[in-house]
């Protein structure tokens, strides 16, 4: 094994370093307000999330890189492995198979599935020599890779995650270099599959009553009680967004936090509260802090080394990325609810590490030179 | 492979296009936001404070109906019903024990409770809905007069100071329980209390609860749930006794939790709740204990009505039809009857004690002879003098008229043709009155056949003119006149017409509306704002007309030879006249048991008294009774009593002096 060195600090670090702390307060501060509501007071436990996860963030990131590109084959078909368990004996919540339940500790294979597809993509193709746009032949195997977790997360059945699954491989393989005829493909082939999907049911009714409710939103006023129920949450979601306004109602104000039409708050609908009360140029700040980490992670991996720490970097980017996108996209009605949680801002300890994992990831490819 | 130092040239477009999907698809979440915030933010903020505003009615408490002496007729009242979730309640059987012990149930009612509790438990939807197990449990108050209970330690049960019944206090001893029950509660309900039920159905009325198209109907006047007047004063007098709901305006949570909006800012300062408007209570003109009296003079009797007018005023002191049944839904505290054998329950029915027959038309008979008296006097036909020969019949264009009396009554005048009700005397008077004139006394002076202006529906009934033969017999034949003037052939009139024709004779002239409500009442303050009388005509008659009038009724009483001399009262005289119609029916849907009642004529007496100084008119009607004299009139006789004795200062005079002779015009 050859050792590899350790690069000073660089400036796009240190901005993925401060916006992470900035992130982090705002989330403590937002879970901090909502106890005034609920009385539930979720952010002090979150602070010992934080500590855990930044302490797997250091850990991971200053791991040799080797380390990983070795093991990555073992990770990877552990977590498969992991997911197939947990179709088997995971705990059912809420008609879904996604937890293992071990004592007191829940454990979510997802969330390290998604990890573990990053370091054996980018194994795949640091392995490969070819410098041409790849076709869509040679990307059989990677596609191989990314179907097979998204089809078993489907099954138990998690939409969010296999949603970010997708993302985050189709942003590896762009990020590597595919061909946009090739790209277009399999675009097309996604779109034809949707609604086969749909028709042979491994979309579950629950899904697509989701959808339903999504493409019935803006619509007219609910024809029955149950569409009416059904449409709650997100509708509240959207009357909580939009009532901040351009500077928010302010803390201890946001009436629907207030009166609970809120019920994941701390969780999916975090992004929900935080916008009531801080209005639209807090919500403006916020994707400027996500923005500023996710751009700061990819320039380190543009200037990593090798082929492998680049796009290990941008594949837990990538998992960050798409994972604020889905959420903030599903709060504000852009998407249907897929169910997924905010990075850094909502409670709990699988999406806290998690995040802080991916962050790790990312911060290896800028911390280490590679191998001489 | 390795790379250049800064990077491979290769990626370095790969991260631009990174880059700008990055700016992109955050520039779509920043438009969305902006658009959500900024453009619909008002709206949406909108949405979240009025949103979640719950508005609920607070029902206005429904008016009482008291009568005269502030007696409760009709009341709201809170009843507490014990229930329980058959779910909760694994031993049925210890639950029912534990309640027998504690004198909730009986034997009957454990039973019945245990069998119900473990039917409803097969089922996995029914076992948790809740079924009662008392209604109306016993409270504080006597069941019967609403009096406080007197706790007696000796006995630990409530004694009544007014009636003396003892009872326990169900409610109290149920909530004291309550922890140890567990699956029971205790829920509680407005019903419409009816304390007399039956003795004041008519007057009273009922109320039950709206349908859906009623609803529609009133255009948001009215809501599901709410209750309106069926019959009775409850329907004549609904949006008095109804008031104005009120609305309970707040923030209702997610989980239905009840949230204070003060300290939050918005919009919530104009939000209020309004407290309902209670109904204004109604004092009836009523007095409950003449009409209990009419009840049990009328209890013998199959079919008819009673009605007491104060003659100065018009007021209703007595409005009962026989027989009468509890009306409506919310009558749970009337027990019910016991022993009614089918075939009294199907006479009862073909009795329609529905029908409030105060208010319905039918021959009066002799007691129309008063009006066709003053019609005579009136037009001239007759003086006061003129006397005609009974010979028992009288032949009038081939068809003979037979008096009432068929030997004949010999020469007779005007006060003997009253006080002996002599058919032959009529005749020809009816024969020179003619219909029309008959017709215009009776009706358009007396009001008789016309609608009173009484508080409820009635149905006026006929006094018939020769036009109305014309049209509706399609001849006039001068018989028709001989008929009209004993009350027969056409005519029909209802009790309570007469008693106010009958008022207007004796109170020098004034027709007044028959009223049943004294007074509205605030129910907050307790004041009054009485009805006042209303005269709705004033007829001029000649005291020497009237007095002759009297005279013949005084004699019909208290007279050796009058129609209703059985009746007559030593102490303190009352007058009136007699009425036998003949009204032979043949209904083939009627209980067998009843046609030979069919047959019989129908007796009325319409009485005053004192006959000295006029205050009471009553008149009785017993449907097919027979001869009014001895059936009708002991009825108006205890009536006219009891309202002597609960007047006794006002007639003590009248007691103490000497019969009416002095006061009356003696004529022969
Ligand atoms: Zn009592
Ligand atoms: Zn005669």
């Amino acid at each position: 094994m050859i050792s590899s060195q350790r690069r000073p600090f660089s400036r796009a670090v240190w901005t993925a370093l401060f916006a992470l702390l900035l992130l982090l307060v705002v989330g403590v501060l937002t879970l901090g307000s909502a106890a005034s509501y609920t009385g539930e007071r979720f952010h002090e436990t979150q602070l010992v999330w934080i500590l855990l996860g930044l302490g797997v963030a250091g850990v991971v990131a200053f791991l040799d890189m080797r380390f990983f590109e070795q093991l990555s084959p073992v990770f990877y078909w552990a977590a498969v492995l992991l997911l197939l368990l947990v179709l088997g004996f995971g705990k059912e919540v809420n008609a879904s198979r996604r937890w293992f339940s071990l004592g007191d500790v829940s454990l979510q294979p997802s969330e390290f599935a998604k990890p573990a597809l990053v370091l054996m993509l980018a194994r795949f193709f640091h392995g490969e020599r070819n410098p041409e746009r790849y076709t869509l032949r040679m990307l059989l195997r990677p596609l191989g890779y990314v179907a097979l977790p998204v089809a078993l997360v489907m099954m138990e059945p998690d939409l969010g995650t296999s949603l970010v699954l997708i993302a985050v491989g189709f942003s590896v393989m762009f990020f590597e270099g595919i061909r946009l005829r090739s790209f277009l493909t399999l675009l097309g082939v996604i779109l034809l599959l949707i609604p086969l999907a749909w028709e042979l049911n491994v979309i579950q009714p629950y899904q697509k009553e989701r959808v339903r409710t999504w493409l019935s939103m803006s619509g007219a006023r609910p024809a029955t009680r149950e569409e009416a129920d059904s449409r709650m949450q997100p509708e509240q979601a959207l009357w909580a967004v939009g009532s901040g306004g351009w500077t928010g109602r302010g803390s201890g104000q946001a009436i629907q936090s207030r009166l609970r039409y809120l019920p994941e708050m701390h969780n999916d609908y975090i992004f929900a509260a935080f916008a009531e009360e801080r209005g639209f140029f807090g919500a403006l700040g916020l994707l400027g802090l996500y923005g500023a980490l996710v751009v700061a992670l990819l320039v380190l991996a543009l200037r990593a080394r090798e082929r492998f720490a680049a796009l290990v970097c941008v594949g837990a980017t990538a998992i960050l990325f798409w994972q604020v996108v889905f959420n903030i996209g599903m709060v504000t009605g852009l998407f249907p609810v897929v169910g997924l949680t905010l990075p850094f801002l909502s409670y709990g300890g699988s999406s806290m590490i998690s995040s802080m994992l991916a962050v790790g990831m990312a911060l290896n490819a800028g911390l280490h030179r590679g191998h001489v | 492979m390795i790379r250049g130092l800064d990077g491979s040239v290769e990626y370095r477009a790969h991260f631009r296009w990174a880059l700008l999907l990055v700016l992109g698809v955050f520039l779509v979440l920043a438009v969305r936001l902006f658009h959500l915030q900024v453009l619909e933010g008002t709206r949406y903020a909108n949405l979240a404070w009025m949103g979640h505003v719950t508005r609920d009615v607070i029902p206005a408490p429904r008016g009482a109906i008291v009568d005269r002496e502030g007696r409760p007729l009709a009341v709201d009242m809170e009843v507490a019903d014990l229930m329980v979730v058959p779910h909760y309640l694994k031993e049925p059987a210890e639950a029912a024990d534990r309640l027998r012990e504690l004198g909730v149930l009986d034997e009957e009612g454990a039973a019945s409770l245990v069998q119900r509790v473990q039917q409803a438990r097969q089922d996995r939807k029914t076992r948790f809905w809740k079924i009662p197990v008392v209604r109306n449990l016993q409270g504080p108050r006597c069941p019967e007069d609403l009096t406080p209970g007197v706790y007696d330690p000796k006995r630990q049960v409530l004694v009544c100071p007014v009636c003396g019944r003892s009872w326990l206090d169900q409610r109290a001893i149920v909530q004291a329980h309550l922890h140890e029950l567990r699956g029971f509660s205790v829920q509680t309900r407005m019903v419409r209390w009816l304390p007399e039920g039956a003795l004041t159905a008519h007057a009273v009325g009922y109320v039950n609860e709206v349908n859906a198209q009623e609803v529609e109907a009133s255009r948001g006047a009215l809501r599901p749930g709410d209750v309106l007047g069926r019959t009775g004063v409850e329907k004549a007098w609904d949006r008095t006794l109804r008031g104005a709901d009120g609305e309970d305006v707040y923030l209702r949570s997610a989980d239905g939790r009840r949230i204070d909006p003060r300290g939050l800012e918005g919009p919530f300062a104009d939000l209020h709740s309004t407290p309902p408007e209670p109904g204004s209570d109604l004092v009836l003109t009523l007095a409950l204990d003449l009409q209990r009296v009419a009840r049990e003079a009328m209890a013998p009797l199959r079919s008819g009505a009673v009605v007491a007018l104060d003659a100065d005023t018009g007021e209703v002191l007595v409005l009962y039809s026989h027989p009468s049944r509890a009306m409506g839904r919310h009558l749970q505290l009337d027990r019910p009857r016991r022993g009614s054998s089918p075939e009294a329950l199907a006479e009862e029915g073909f009795l329609a004690p529905q029908v409030n027959k105060a208010l319905r038309p039918f021959p009066p008979g002799s007691t129309f002879k008063v009006f066709t008296s003053i019609a005579g006097l009136m037009e001239g036909v007759i003086g006061p003098d003129w006397k005609t020969t009974c010979y028992g019949s009288y032949l009038f264009k081939g068809r003979r008229f037979r008096c009432f009396k068929r030997s004949g009554h010999g020469e007779t005048g005007l006060i003997r043709a009253l006080a002996e009700s002599c058919d032959v005397y009529f005749y020809q008077l009816g024969e020179m009155l003619g219909m029309d004139a008959i017709a215009h006394w009776a009706r358009d002076v007396f009001g008789l056949g016309e609608p009173t202006g009484f508080d409820l529906r009635e149905y006026p009934g006929l006094v018939p003119t020769e036009r109305w033969y014309l049209r509706h017999r399609l001849s006039y034949q001068p018989g028709h006149a001989l008929n009209a003037a004993v009350g027969q052939g056409d005519v029909k009139v209802t009790p309570l017409a007469l008693a106010r024709a009958l008022a207007a004779v004796v109170n020098g002239g004034r027709l007044l509306r028959p009223h049943l409500v004294r007074a509205v009442r605030d129910p907050a303050t307790g004041q009054e704002t009485p009805i006042e009388p209303e005269v709705q005509r004033t007829i001029q008659i000649p005291d020497a007309f009237v007095d002759l009038v009297k005279r013949g009724m005084y004699d019909a009483v208290n007279g050796e030879k009058g129609t209703a001399a059985s009746a007559a009262l030593q102490e303190l005289p009352f007058a009136g006249k007699t009425g036998t119609a003949q009204a032979r029916e043949h209904r083939p849907d009627g209980p067998a048991s009843l046609e030979g009642w069919l047959t019989q004529d129908h007796a009325w007496f319409m009485a005053y008294g004192p006959a000295q100084r006029p205050r009471l008119v009553v008149v009785v009607f017993v449907e097919h009774g027979g001869f009014g004299g001895s059936v009708a009139a002991p009825v108006a006789r205890k009536v006219l009593e009891a309202y002597y004795a609960s007047r006794a200062d006002e007639f003590g005079d009248l007691w103490e002096g000497v019969a009416g002779e002095d006061l009356l015009p003696l004529q022969p």
